[in-house]
């Protein structure tokens, strides 16, 4: 569904003032790796290490400097604007941080039915249809309809990342990317919110590509797993594979500095009971 | 917000210069707004001229005396309130309009159009605002219109500026990437995420920059070639009292008094509102 061949990005090298140049960084560097239909990707490593750029890239935020991304055989460096328009419909994107992701002056009916008034055409939804679906939606997280009207700053870190995972639903995409959806969360709270995923992922069969830098919470969603080491893929296979047989030395480290592998001890129990 | 708002305004109503502040902008709006209709002689305001009773020092009968015509200073100090705000306002709000847009475009899109946009701006705050007054009263002639006119012209790069450095902060803001990521346009972007979000800082610069506005028409209306008498306005009575300084100085002082206590007034509710609403920006 998915496939990113040999993608770099640098950034930086523009010009700056008459003799310098801001300092380049090379935040990926010929990463490769294919998503297929309906699985969990994870993508693990630590903070700076280009797992961010990567979604940029993904939704095209950013162009690559090197390399292709392809979402269903196309080209997403040479869509066009409607081609642009249906991609970003296709796939939503669930953020880090719950406070800094859902803008403060929008209510939530308003923050819920923005993707579906940007993509109306698409979908063919007048104002009550997407009310109707944003209550929905909110439903199916966990919330209800009478939190349409509050705003924001009356919700928990927890709360808001389900209205986040609402609106990154709100399009219909049957690809989510979820950028360290749970790192910003208690644990407890962690817990109920990658139930939610895994709930929400059998219900509507998407296919996740799942940021993490937390080991446990890889292992308890992802079928299979890429690592990323200052930019560079160091090691990509079945979830249980890595953990089992790491192949490379990084994979090793990290393994090895996890608090309890153990994924029957971990703090969010077993792996998707029932 | 609603807790916070409480916050604030409990802020506010705790430091007596703004209430106080709050209180001389109200009742300057009120006099504005009920004008002519109170004044105890309307038909001075109108431009009758009595000259039995001219240079009569404050008392009982004339608060604040009479001038050199003998119309009331107190009817005409308080008629000029309306054309003194409304000048004022016009020139913010018009200053603050531009500003908005053009800061806006600047911040949100960058590159070449912000150089040119900036430079620009900078170049207009190069030109004293009395100065490029004058001149487009030289061309195109004196009058209201053209003085509001004149001074937004020096107005809106201060509120481009401002605008500008609020919408490169808040479009690297998270929410608005999320926006752009669920494939928001640029004009969506700015109306509905960046611009709702810096609303603030410009009421506050607004309010601020009301007296200063109000004392830069007074002056062009001092220096004659802003409102024209008899239209009664603040900065044209004190032009015309000129003349009569020192020994009728009632027929400037009162009229001096009124522009100082707009000034004060805004400034102090300038200084409220920024606590209340845009507490980062405290000094
Ligand atoms: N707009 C940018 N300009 C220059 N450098 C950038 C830019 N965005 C990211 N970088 C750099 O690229 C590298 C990768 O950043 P990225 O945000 O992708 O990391 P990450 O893996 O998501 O980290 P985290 O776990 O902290 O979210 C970092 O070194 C960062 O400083
Ligand atoms: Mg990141």
């Amino acid at each position: 569904m998915l496939e990113v061949e040999g993608v770099s990005k640098i950034y930086g090298g523009e010009r700056r003032g008459f003799f310098g140049r801001a300092p380049q960084v090379h935040a990926l560097s010929d990463v490769s790796l294919s998503v297929r239909r309906g699985e969990s990707f994870g993508l693990v490593g630590e903070s700076g290490s280009g797992k961010t750029t990567l979604t940029r890239c993904l939704l095209r935020l950013e162009e690559v400097s090197a390399g292709t991304i392809r979402f269903d055989g196309d080209d997403i460096g040479r869509l066009s604007a409607a081609g642009l328009r249906a991609l970003r419909a296709r796939v939503g994107i669930v953020f880090q941080d719950p406070y800094a992701s859902l803008n403060p002056r929008m209510s939530i009916a308003d923050i819920v039915c923005e993707p579906m008034e940007i993509h109306r055409a698409r979908l063919g939804l007048d104002g009550r249809g997407r009310r109707d679906r944003a209550a929905e939606l909110l439903e199916r997280v966990g919330l209800g309809p009478q939190h349409l009207g509050r705003f924001p700053h009356e919700f928990s870190g927890g709360q808001r990342q389900r209205i986040g995972i609402a609106r990154a639903l709100a399009t219909g995409p049957d690809f989510l990317i979820l950028d360290e959806p749970t790192s910003a969360l208690d644990v407890s709270v962690q817990a109920q919110v990658l139930n939610l995923l895994h709930d929400l992922q059998a219900q509507l069969g998407l296919t996740y590509f799942f940021i993490s830098h937390d080991l446990g919470v890889i292992r308890y969603v992802c079928d299979r797993v890429a690592l990323i080491y200052r930019g560079r893929l160091v090691e990509v296979g079945a979830t249980e594979a890595v953990f089992q047989n790491p192949a490379s030395d990084y994979a090793r480290s990290l393994i090895a500095a996890m608090p309890d592998p153990d994924p029957d001890r971990s703090p969010f129990g077993p792996r998707f009971p029932g | 917000m609603s807790e916070r708002l409480r916050r604030g305004l409990y802020r506010f109503r705790r430091s007596w210069v703004s209430v106080l502040g709050l209180g001389i902008v109200c009742l300057l709006l009120l006099i504005a707004i009920l004008g002519p209709a109170i004044v105890p002689h309307p038909e001075h305001v109108a431009g009758l001229v009595q000259t039995g009773t001219r240079f009569q020092p404050p008392s009982a009968a004339w608060w604040f005396g009479t001038n050199e015509v003998g119309q009331d200073v107190f009817s005409l100090t308080l008629a000029g309130t309306r054309v003194s705000l409304l000048a004022g306002m016009a020139v913010v709000i018009v200053g603050a309009v531009i500003g908005v847009f053009v800061g806006a475009i600047a911040g949100f899109f960058g590159g070449w159009l912000d150089e040119g946009l900036m430079r620009l701006s900078d170049l207009m705050l190069t030109v004293p605002s009395l100065i490029l007054a004058m001149a487009v009263a030289a061309a195109l002639g004196p009058g209201t219109g053209n003085m509001i006119f004149a001074i937004a012209l020096s107005w809106w790069p201060g509120y481009a500026r401002l605008v500008r450095g609020e919408v490169m902060a808040k479009k690297e803001e998270q929410f608005v990437t999320a926006a752009r990521a669920m494939g928001a346009g640029s004009g969506r972007l700015l109306r509905r995420h960046v611009l709702p979000n810096i609303v603030s800082p410009v009421i506050v610069k607004m309010s601020l920059d009301m007296g200063f506005a109000i004392l830069t028409v007074a002056s062009l209306g001092f220096v004659g070639i802003g409102v024209k008498p008899p239209t009664p306005e603040w900065g044209s009575l004190l032009s015309v009292a000129r003349a009569n300084m020192p020994d009728y100085w009632w027929t400037a002082i009162f009229p001096g008094l009124a522009i100082f206590l707009a000034v004060f007034g805004f400034n102090l509710l300038g200084d409220g509102l920024r606590d209340l609403l845009d507490p980062k920006a405290r000094r």
